[in-house]
């Protein structure tokens, strides 16, 4: 029911641009219907019953609809002449960040600087960046800038991760290098790694949303970018299809000669990406 | 009782209605909206969609603030409070009703 509740208010409100308060007002209608339902299932209503009528009465939502969507470009218009958007868990998140990275640049220099050997310099390195890189994406992608929505902390957490399992991944096949294991072994360590990240990524690139502010110069550039429904269709298919033969060869290359070498698709794809990006971008200014 | 409640006329004083609810203490959107309800004897169907819009520019004026409860299985609730300026808000507008109210009584 909770999810029902969910999926219909996040339908009234499909045309507006989600912000904080947005995303607050949704909680507490939904907590609110949620509320109104129960009662009604214990005044002896059935489920089904209880959700439509409730539904029903919470009657037109397009005068609040639209004073949302007027208050977010009001503040778009503030947001232009004050272009700061650091709030303070972002500023104490950075700082951490920093100084994580910060200390472990200095014990990793203080380390090279005695025994002369670039590899140990790396693995005092390694902990500290493994600690900051994740901290600098999560706090990178919520972070709200003059063009672009802060992500979803959920999602952004997510992303985090990916990238921690992926830096993961290339410190525990780095150490396999160091230790002279052979390339294969080191290659070997890192696939799963990859494997699991590249997914991850594949799935969140898939599901990404728009965090773009409509203020007109970007809404311009991106109405024309999705205004031609042939184009898009087209620049989708050629992403699906590459990341669907990707998979296909993972498994195939796999089973015929090994996992070792399967992931390797991976990162071909990821590199054709940013090709067909360019291939449309350049194709969109004609 | 068989009269019809105009809601043109009721809408106008949603606001007041709300800030009347939350002078007897904090209070979370669906209990304000069921107060209300009973308060009217179920004769004021008023929508929920009336309420929110009334939350926000009562928030908006420093009227009332909010605040989240704790964790519920439905989520978190939504409280709001009433601030000194609301209750001066709705003291003027009571005053003003009553004012509107006598004279109308006497011109229909």
């Amino acid at each position: 029911m909770k999810n029902k509740i969910k999926r219909h208010v996040d339908g009234l409100f499909s045309g507006v641009y989600e912000t904080k308060q947005l995303r607050e007002l949704k909680e507490e209608i939904c907590s609110n219907l949620l509320d109104k339902v129960n009662d009604l299932i214990t005044k002896g209503s059935n489920p089904d019953s209880a959700f439509q009528y409730a539904i029903l009465d919470l009657g037109d939502m397009t005068e609040l609809v639209d004073s949302l969507r007027e208050a977010s470009e009001t503040r778009l218009m503030k947001d232009q002449s004050t272009p700061t958007f650091i709030d303070k868990n972002h500023i104490i998140g950075y700082l951490v960040a920093s100084f994580t990275l910060l200390i472990g640049l200095l014990s990793g220099a203080y380390v090279y600087l005695q025994v002369r050997h670039l590899f140990v310099a790396l693995e005092y390195l390694a902990p500290f960046l493994l600690v900051s890189a994740p901290l600098f994406i999560y706090f990178g992608l919520t972070q709200e800038t003059k063009h672009d929505y802060g992500m979803n902390t959920k999602r952004a957490l997510i992303y985090s991760m990916a990238s921690e399992v992926f830096l993961l991944g290339a410190s525990a096949s780095a150490i396999e290098y160091i230790g002279r294991h052979g390339l294969a072994m080191t290659l070997l360590t890192f696939g799963p790694f990859v494997i699991v990240s590249a997914i991850i990524f594949i799935y969140l690139g898939l599901t990404e949303k728009s965090r773009r502010k409509m203020d007109s110069q970007w809404q311009r550039e991106w109405v024309n970018y999705y205004n031609d429904p042939h184009t898009a269709m087209v620049r989708g298919s050629i992403s699906g299809a590459l990341w669907l033969f990707s998979i296909a060869a993972f498994f195939f290359i796999g089973f015929a000669w090994g996992w070792k070498y399967s992931w390797i698709v991976f990162v071909i794809a990821v590199g054709c990406e940013p090709l067909i990006e360019a291939y449309f971008a350049s194709k969109r200014k004609h | 009782m068989t009269g019809k409640i105009s809601s043109d006329l009721l809408r106008g004083h949603t606001d007041t209605i709300v800030l009347r609810i939350l002078l007897e203490g904090d209070s979370y959107g669906y209990e304000i909206y069921k107060r209300i309800v009973d308060k009217s004897n179920g004769l004021y169907e008023l929508k929920e969609a009336t309420l929110y819009s009334s939350y926000r520019r009562l928030e908006q004026e420093g009227c009332i603030t909010s605040y989240w409860g704790d964790e519920t299985l439905g989520g978190r609730r939504k409280y709001y409070h009433i601030t000194a300026v609301g209750a001066d808000v709705y003291q003027r507008n009571k005053e003003d009703w009553e004012f509107t109210k006598s004279v109308i009584d006497k011109l229909i």
